[in-house]
């Protein structure tokens, strides 16, 4: 019993990091060398805009959702259900919904209802099978 | 001449590609930075340098300021209440907010450095809309996250929230 429960949790894994590697196969493959073309090395005649430059060309979704504070009022705006669920988008979402009191709260709640839910149910239906 | 009637006072800022802006001050206060930027330094007449706003985002910015010029003033405690939910974004607001992606997040960034609390709520509001009801995978997708757990982090939640799944 015990072994098939390894053998099942290895199978797991072992799909897990395969639809990992298979999405490192999708991403854009990095741009071809580029001897062929000898201005390419040469900065195009017109510079990016500053403003471009001045970023580091890290997309502002991601310094926005990077940054706590932004990430915890955006996910406040959302429904205790919906909070839940993304803690799986990416570790810094589920780091960020862990470290909010008022987020954890919320999700917490979550949890008691179902608990209180799940306790109901096996009342009823002890009560069922009684009589 | 015109004297008599007090003209509105002018401020510049300088973005950070290096754009002067003239606008008024009663619209440039909206931001709190440069209120009390314009308190601490009094009346100097120079530009404002600004250097985490561009231009284009600052046009944005100030387009919204003047809109809501005449709101009254932002209050400093921080209810719950004033959070209204996710829906409640007023009619002008969200025509304004129907920008590309990159612009509505660079909005965000800017109202929080300028400390708008009020256009960074529309902002984030305007955001959580987008993210409602969306799968953890679709939010990925439209946002171009990388999913960073590891297997075994993943397999622990998949486990924990098995029985919310449909």
């Amino acid at each position: 019993m015990r072994q098939t429960r390894r053998k099942h949790k290895r199978l797991c894994l072992e799909r897990s990091s395969n639809s990992r590697s298979k999405q490192e196969k999708t991403s854009p493959p990095s741009p071809p060398p580029a001897e062929s073309d000898p201005y390419r090395h040469h900065p195009a005649q017109q510079p990016p805009p500053k403003h471009l430059l001045a970023q580091d060309h890290v997309p502002a979704s991601a310094r926005v959702f990077g940054t706590f504070e932004l990430l915890e009022i955006i996910l406040s705006n959302l429904s205790a259900w919906d909070v839940m669920h993304l803690q799986r988008v990416c570790t810094r979402w589920r780091d960020t919904v862990q470290g909010s009191v008022p987020l954890r709260r919320r999700v917490d709640e979550v949890h008691e209802m179902r608990k209180i839910l799940v306790l109901l149910c096996r009342r009823a239906d002890e009560e069922a099978g009684g009589g | 001449m015109a004297a008599s009637t007090p003209a509105t006072q002018m401020i510049t800022l300088t973005t950070n590609d290096g754009v002067d802006m003239t606008i008024e001050r009663q619209v440039a206060e909206r931001s709190i930075l440069i209120k009390n930027l314009l308190e601490d330094v009094g009346e100097t007449g120079e530009a404002i340098p600004i250097p985490n706003v561009s231009e284009p985002v600052m046009r944005k910015v100030i387009e919204w300021c003047e809109q809501h010029k005449k709101d009254p003033p932002a209050s400093n405690d921080d209810d719950s209440d004033s959070r209204k939910k996710s829906t409640d974004i007023d009619e002008w607001d969200q025509k304004f907010m129907q920008v590309d992606q990159e612009m509505l997040f660079e909005i965000i960034l800017a109202a929080n450095y300028l400390d708008i609390k009020a256009l960074l709520d529309v902002g984030c509001k305007t955001v959580a809309n987008m993210i409602k009801g969306k799968s953890p995978e679709e939010i990925r997708k439209t946002f171009n996250i990388q999913n960073d757990f590891t297997p075994e982090e993943e397999d622990q939640i998949r486990r924990e929230n098995e029985w919310a799944e449909e």
